[in-house]
């Protein structure tokens, strides 16, 4: 083992740090320093990816902004899986976005920053070793820390979330002392217990269905039903962030959204029951954006009649069960043939694997970060599924952060913050000296001295 | 009514009679037909036999399984279609300072930028690479701490560590039934019940880390607790909690080292298997009560047959 270098020879900490959680779909970054407290607290968030329209422009990034029509758009994600796979993609994006002349967010000078980047659990060493390689030896950061993503988020004052009743003047325990963190975003979907801010790795749990493979089942439900629109990624996505929802009683709103046998009239379909929607489609000329809205049945008649003749003056689809069968593939993921346990049976298998003592304190602080942390109805169902598969007196609390999208981003800015940091941190000296392993090593087991 | 005592007993008497029959289809291939194993039926009995309760893979039809996998990777994709969109030459104007820098790379660099591998790629060989055994000594990939071989078997390590405790469980089951007004705080009476024994050992453990003073890794509760009730002490009423894990646990579990990307993944567990696999209508996406004869598609009923039957087409390979 290495000899440790004393703390005396390291230089003085970088003026500041610059918090960036490489999501699969954004990319959550922003500069935090040290000096006050009255930083910002939001990130930038940029489409981490590089795409081309139909007019075969491309757009890096953040310059997606300027894209009008999103029509058959393609898509090219440097991050696979939650991890960074092709360095090649995600320098450019990452240049225009920190390091050109003219960058959004720059130009910074890594030479006196710090990089806090959020990492997905479970990572090939190879691409772990690639990742540090090119932030020391490419982008040169003065000190750099690979942290694990979810368990950035103990660093927020997690009893806050749960609206723990409390003395008001209780100053947060940072980081938090027990958390069940459930993080599902686009990739995937994990389950990481953390203790003490530091993941329980032993007990972490994938589910390998993400934003992108709902979104990819919705477009394939509708392409089934309705219009082609498998060639619509960035369509469909906006669909299913508008219009879809978990639902909490799924049979019965099944049995609703049905139309019934054949001759059958059944007054919920007719009316919609509540569930169908309708959700008109963006042309990109007037209208840049779809719209949802409730069925109406006498409308949705004239409409019909009006498209048969071929004036219609809007493209729209009727969503019914597509609303909720979509998200509950995060639940049952055995209904599209995929032999995983759903986000509750995930929860347990990962409780399997930590001492019963720890139990009644992670499940009494469930948090869910991710975009699908949005859908309406998740948290509620959630909670229904755990309490029934946990021991009956463990009290279940399920909750989302405000933001769930930039609360691990967040949780990495308040950690920049926290005095921990400087111990978890690798220079570029210390690279340099010990070489890439030793930099692994110390990521990994996340402590001071290794 | 009670049918003027006439009891209906299902006849024992089977015919074979040729064509067809209804025959109750409650789940995938495979399970529908357990009732057929006394049949005269070769093919029918063979497909009962194969496919038992448990359901995986194997018990689907190979065509079927063929299709689940193929519909599984398109739903993986980023894009529908093939698509290889080149990086577009940087704009001008936004030359920065670094773009002299950038004309020369570190070899390590030149070889991660050109990599065209995907995450699948990288996967295989890491796969290859840790049959092979090599993996703790080579000289590109740095492993965790674990070591030579390590790490294959963390996920063991970790669950040894969790059967140490496996005593433990017991009580865990045993503690569902009691719940009392003060159970609300039971995550914190638990910790209020370890005392403070353990604390000299933490001297490895960084400050950073340490709760209170870095003696202890779980702090005791330290807010208020519930008025006391003059029937606390009743035992058909007071609330057990599980035992605490020393801190010796806890510190091996907060050492184990990550699992590997394939370890990690969700299994397909006994609680999963306890429920039929849900079938849906492959048209309208309600419940998949019937099965077209042809293919074997799911449908709800006959409207959306009548739709599937417009495009069912039985080719190989779909």
């Amino acid at each position: 083992m290495a000899p440790r270098k004393s703390k005396t020879s390291r230089p003085a900490p970088p003026s500041s740090t610059l918090v960036l959680d490489n999501g699969a779909h954004t990319l959550k970054a922003g500069y935090v320093t040290d000096d006050d407290a009255a930083t910002d607290e939001t990130p930038t968030l940029v489409p981490n990816c590089i795409a081309r329209d139909t007019d075969r422009r491309v757009y890096v990034g953040h310059e997606l902004d300027q894209c009008k029509d999103f029509s058959e758009i393609a898509f090219r994600r440097p991050v696979e899986k939650g991890f960074v796979v092709s360095w090649e993609a995600q320098k450019e994006i990452w240049d225009r976005q920190f390091f050109d002349a003219n960058a959004p967010q720059g130009p910074c000078d890594p030479s006196d920053t710090r990089l806090i980047l959020a990492e997905h659990s479970n990572s090939l060493p190879v691409l772990q070793s690639n990742c540090d390689q090119m932030i020391f030896e490419e982008y040169g950061f003065a000190s750099y820390y690979r942290a694990n993503g979810p368990s950035l988020n103990a660093y927020h004052d997690v009893q806050a979330i749960f609206r723990t009743p409390r003395d008001p003047a209780t100053v947060a325990q940072l980081p938090a002392e027990c958390l069940l963190l459930i993080d599902t975003g686009y990739s995937n979907t994990t389950v990481t217990p953390l203790l003490q801010g530091r993941p329980l790795h032993s007990a972490v749990r994938r589910l390998d269905v993400g934003g992108k493979l709902l979104t990819n089942y919705l477009a394939r439900l509708i392409s089934l039903r309705h219009y082609d629109m498998r060639n619509e990624p960035h369509i469909v996505n906006e669909m299913k962030e508008q219009a879809c929802y978990v639902s909490l009683d799924f049979n019965a709103d099944l049995e609703r959204a049905w139309k019934g046998t054949r001759g059958e009239k059944r007054e919920d379909y007719l009316t919609g029951g509540g569930i169908a929607k309708e959700y008109v489609l963006p042309d990109f000329h007037t209208r840049s954006k779809g719209i949802v809205r409730d069925f109406d049945p006498e409308q949705a008649g004239r409409a019909r009649k009006l498209a048969k003749l071929g004036e219609a003056t809007e493209d729209v689809l009727t969503l019914r069960n597509e609303r909720f069968t979509v998200p509950e593939l995060l639940f049952h993921p055995s209904d599209i043939g995929l032999h995983q346990s759903g986000i509750a049976n995930l929860v347990w298998e990962s409780l399997l694997a930590v001492p019963t003592g720890l139990w009644p304190a992670l499940l009494a602080n469930v948090c869910v970060v991710g975009g699908n942390a949005l859908f309406d109805g998740f948290i509620q169902r959630l909670q229904k599924e755990i309490v029934k598969l946990v021991p009956d007196d463990c009290i279940v609390r399920v909750a989302r952060p405000a933001n769930p999208i930039t609360s691990t981003w967040v949780g990495g800015a308040k950690l920049a913050k926290h005095e921990n940091i400087s111990g978890l941190c690798v220079t570029k000296q210390e690279y340099e000296e010990y070489g890439g392993a030793w930099v692994v090593r110390k990521f990994a087991t996340g402590s001071n001295d290794t | 009514m009670n049918n003027f005592g006439v009891i209906e007993v299902a006849g024992a008497k089977t015919t074979n009679a040729p064509g067809w029959a209804y025959v109750p289809d409650t789940g995938p291939p495979g399970l529908s037909h357990q009732q057929g194993k006394n049949s005269k039926n070769r093919k029918r009995a063979a497909r009962s036999t194969a496919g038992g309760p448990n359901l995986s893979y194997a018990d689907l039809s190979a065509r079927q399984e063929a299709k689940v996998r193929k519909e599984l990777e398109v739903l993986d994709r980023d894009n529908p279609r093939d698509v290889s969109i080149p990086i577009p030459a940087k704009p001008k104007g936004s030359g920065s300072g670094r773009d002299a820098a950038a004309a020369k790379h570190t070899p390590n660099v030149r070889k991660i930028l050109q990599s065209q591998k995907t995450f699948a790629n990288h996967l295989d060989d890491w796969l290859a690479l840790k049959e092979g055994g090599g993996i703790a000594n080579t000289g590109g990939t740095a492993t965790p701490a674990t070591g030579g071989g390590g790490t294959s078997s963390s996920r063991s390590a970790a669950a040894a560590a969790a059967a140490a405790l496996s005593g433990r469980k017991g009580s865990a089951q045993q503690h569902k039934k009691s719940e009392t007004p003060n159970s609300r705080g039971g995550a914190s009476s638990a910790k209020q019940q370890q005392p403070k024994q353990d604390d000299v050992e933490m001297t490895d453990a960084p400050n950073a880390f340490g709760g209170e003073g870095g003696s202890t890794i779980l702090s005791p509760y330290r807010g208020p607790l519930p008025a006391p009730h003059p029937r606390d002490d009743d035992l058909l009423l007071v609330s057990r909690v599980p035992p605490m894990p020393t801190d010796e646990e806890l510190k091996a579990l907060l050492a184990a080292p990550p699992l590997t990307y394939l370890e990690a993944r969700a299994g397909w567990g006994a609680e999963d298997r306890k429920y039929p696999v849900r079938v849906f209508c492959e048209v309208c996406g309600y419940w998949g009560r019937v099965k077209c004869i042809k293919c074997g598609t799911r449908v709800c009923a006959l409207d959306c047959l009548d739709t599937h039957h417009e495009e069912c087409v039985t080719r190989y390979g779909l």
